[in-house]
């Protein structure tokens, strides 16, 4: 026994760690089952940088349906005008220009082109 | 670099360090797996993974050290402290059940062996020292460590390893006086 503690052991204490050496050891592993770890190891190796992207996706793909559950269902109809240009397009199919009410309701802008075209 | 060559060179990196790591795996095993199944009683299984456990830590310190020697201790450490978890882990579930988990009761080496009860009455005697007592006699008697590489596995001083070693010897010693008369005779020894 190689230590450098050998010079404390009495023939007892051989004897002791001997019967252990003897009987206390597993038997000699197959070429199986060095083949298995060496497999096992091998597939781990692989799996290694594995994780990283199906987890990116799956979360992104989780994230994605969560939103479309959550956030509330478009409107099926036309969206809703605001209600200013509701009543200039109104004033225009009821033609209330004739009444001059027209050109107070138009917006700025559209009654600053009015006037260089001088309508 | 450009980044095809770089992505080469990285490839090629992995390779080498993956071929080492093999390399290591096969010097190794066979004492990795019969140490951990000294350290967690004779269960061969759990030996197995264990060890595979130990191997894929060990394989992402690789590149950390590049010589052998300061691998191969750091590797047993890693070995030392999975047994640890293991022995822990058995320990949890027996109290969790109530009853011993008998890992041993399933380990084709049971049927190997010429002396099955003289194995469980050894491994018994072991499970009753106390945790760094069981390691120190393991690694130095009977996996032929020196003194100094238990140590450094351990991270323990060597005044400590050699006390550790003289507790566990009289305790082995004092607990199988019973088993085989050579070990009877003069037990009282070196104190």
């Amino acid at each position: 026994m190689d230590t450098s503690d050998d010079r404390a052991l009495t023939p007892e204490d051989r004897a002791l760690i001997a019967h252990f050496q003897q009987n206390y050891a597993p038997p000699p592993r197959t070429a199986a089952q060095r083949l298995a770890m060496h497999d096992a190891l091998h597939a781990r190796l692989q799996r290694r940088w594995l994780p990283s992207w199906p987890l990116a996706a799956a979360a992104c793909a989780a994230a994605a349906l969560a939103l479309w559950l959550v956030l509330p269902q478009r409107p099926a109809g036309p969206p809703a005008m605001a209600s200013g240009a509701g009543e200039v397009l109104v004033a225009y199919a009821l033609d209330v220009d004739a009444t001059g009410e027209l050109d107070e309701m138009l917006p700025q802008d559209y009654a600053a082109v009015e006037d260089i075209f001088d309508l | 670099m450009p980044p095809v060559a770089q992505a080469l060179d990285v490839r090629a990196a992995d390779l080498e360090r993956e071929q080492r790591f093999y390399a290591f795996v096969e010097a190794h095993q066979e004492r990795a797996v019969r140490m951990a199944w000294r350290l967690i009683g004779g269960d061969h299984d759990a030996a197995e993974d264990v060890a595979q456990q130990a191997f894929f830590k060990a394989f992402r310190g690789l590149n950390r050290f590049r010589e052998d020697s300061a691998l191969t201790t750091w590797f047993y450490s890693i070995l030392i402290n999975e047994a640890r978890s293991h022995r822990r882990w058995r320990a949890l579930r027996e109290r969790w059940h109530m009853v011993p988990v008998d890992d041993t009761i399933p380990d084709p080496a049971a049927g190997v062996h010429p002396d099955p009860a003289l194995r469980r009455r050894l491994a018994a005697a072991l499970d009753r020292l106390a945790r760094g007592q069981r390691e120190v006699f393991v690694l130095v008697y009977l996996e032929g460590f020196t003194l100094e590489q238990t140590a450094a596995q351990l991270g323990r001083a060597l005044g400590t390893i050699k006390s550790q070693l003289h507790r566990a010897l009289r305790s082995l010693r004092a607990d199988l006086a019973d088993l085989h008369p050579p070990i009877a005779q003069g037990s009282g020894g070196t104190s």
